[in-house]
């Protein structure tokens, strides 16, 4: 049969009809986690230095270029890290196709969405907005 | 394996019971474990830095938007309700940061096995109160 004519290695390089594993998503979000490791650091001690901070202060905390490209890159792995938990989460408690792919397509366009939006915010910020 | 204790819970399950056949997790029969606790807190906890980034984009979308929306923004933020989530967002993504840190251990395959993710267990809960003690209380030091 088909199935003998393939050696195991070939049947697991193509991974049948899907043509891809979860390698892809298992290692993005252990590459984003190590990333956010030192950048989530430095964003609860951002929050915390401008707690309370006036505009003037907040303004020139992002006009640092160090500041804003931090805000920036924990923006970006943030976001992309909480889509590959959301998207797991999702699949472990939402039951039924419509609903799961409805929540599987908001999520991610939200959060790019969110993304954009809060890196649009911080260049105005730096830029002197 | 044990006959399985009769518990009203379980009642709707008799028939896969009594076939030998496995039960699906179901949380009210579980006895507690400190591991389950933390892997479950992981997960709610990352949902809840998730739904953070709101107050994230409160914070900056205000600040862009000029010093009278951003004054308006920081009256939230230093209310009692503001106060809290503040608090309850460092709490969440330090326990999240602290717990992730020992899954990224556990994929290097360090500490696996009960009694390794027992110890590590009880030291992530220790760093994660120190951390999160430490971190609340220059924050208040600050404010």
């Amino acid at each position: 049969m088909a199935l003998k004519m393939q050696s195991p290695l070939g049947r697991a390089r193509g991974r049948g009809a899907a043509k891809s594993g979860i390698a892809h998503h298992w290692f993005m979000e252990r590459l984003t986690a190590v990333a956010l490791v030192p950048l989530m650091l430095w964003f609860v001690a951002a929050v915390i230095a401008n707690f309370g901070a006036s505009h003037a202060e907040i303004s020139a905390f992002f006009g640092q270029p160090w500041n804003a490209a931090l805000m920036i890159m924990t923006i970006l792995f943030g976001l992309y890290h909480g889509i590959s938990g959301l998207m797991i989460v999702l699949g472990d408690y939402i039951h039924g196709p419509a609903k799961h792919l409805t929540l599987a397509l908001a999520v991610p366009a939200l959060a790019v969405l969110a993304g954009i939006y809060l890196i649009v915010c911080v260049l105005i910020l730096a830029l002197g907005g | 394996m044990s006959e399985p204790r009769f518990s009203p819970h379980l009642a709707p399950y008799d028939n896969q019971l009594r076939r030998g056949r496995p039960l699906s997790p179901h949380l009210q029969v579980y006895r507690f474990a400190l591991t389950m606790f933390l892997s479950i807190t992981h997960r709610v906890t990352g949902v809840g830095v998730v739904l953070g980034t709101v107050m994230v984009m409160v914070w900056l979308g205000t600040a862009a938007a000029g010093p009278e929306t951003y004054a308006a923004a920081q009256g939230f933020f230093g209310s009692w309700v503001g106060v809290f989530l503040i608090l309850a967002w460092s709490a969440a993504t330090l326990y999240h940061l602290a717990s992730g840190i020992r899954f990224l251990m556990w994929d290097i395959g360090k500490g696996f096995g009960v009694e390794g993710a027992r110890r590590s267990g009880i030291v992530l809960a220790v760093v994660w109160a120190v951390l999160t003690a430490v971190v609340w209380a220059i924050g208040f030091a600050a404010w």
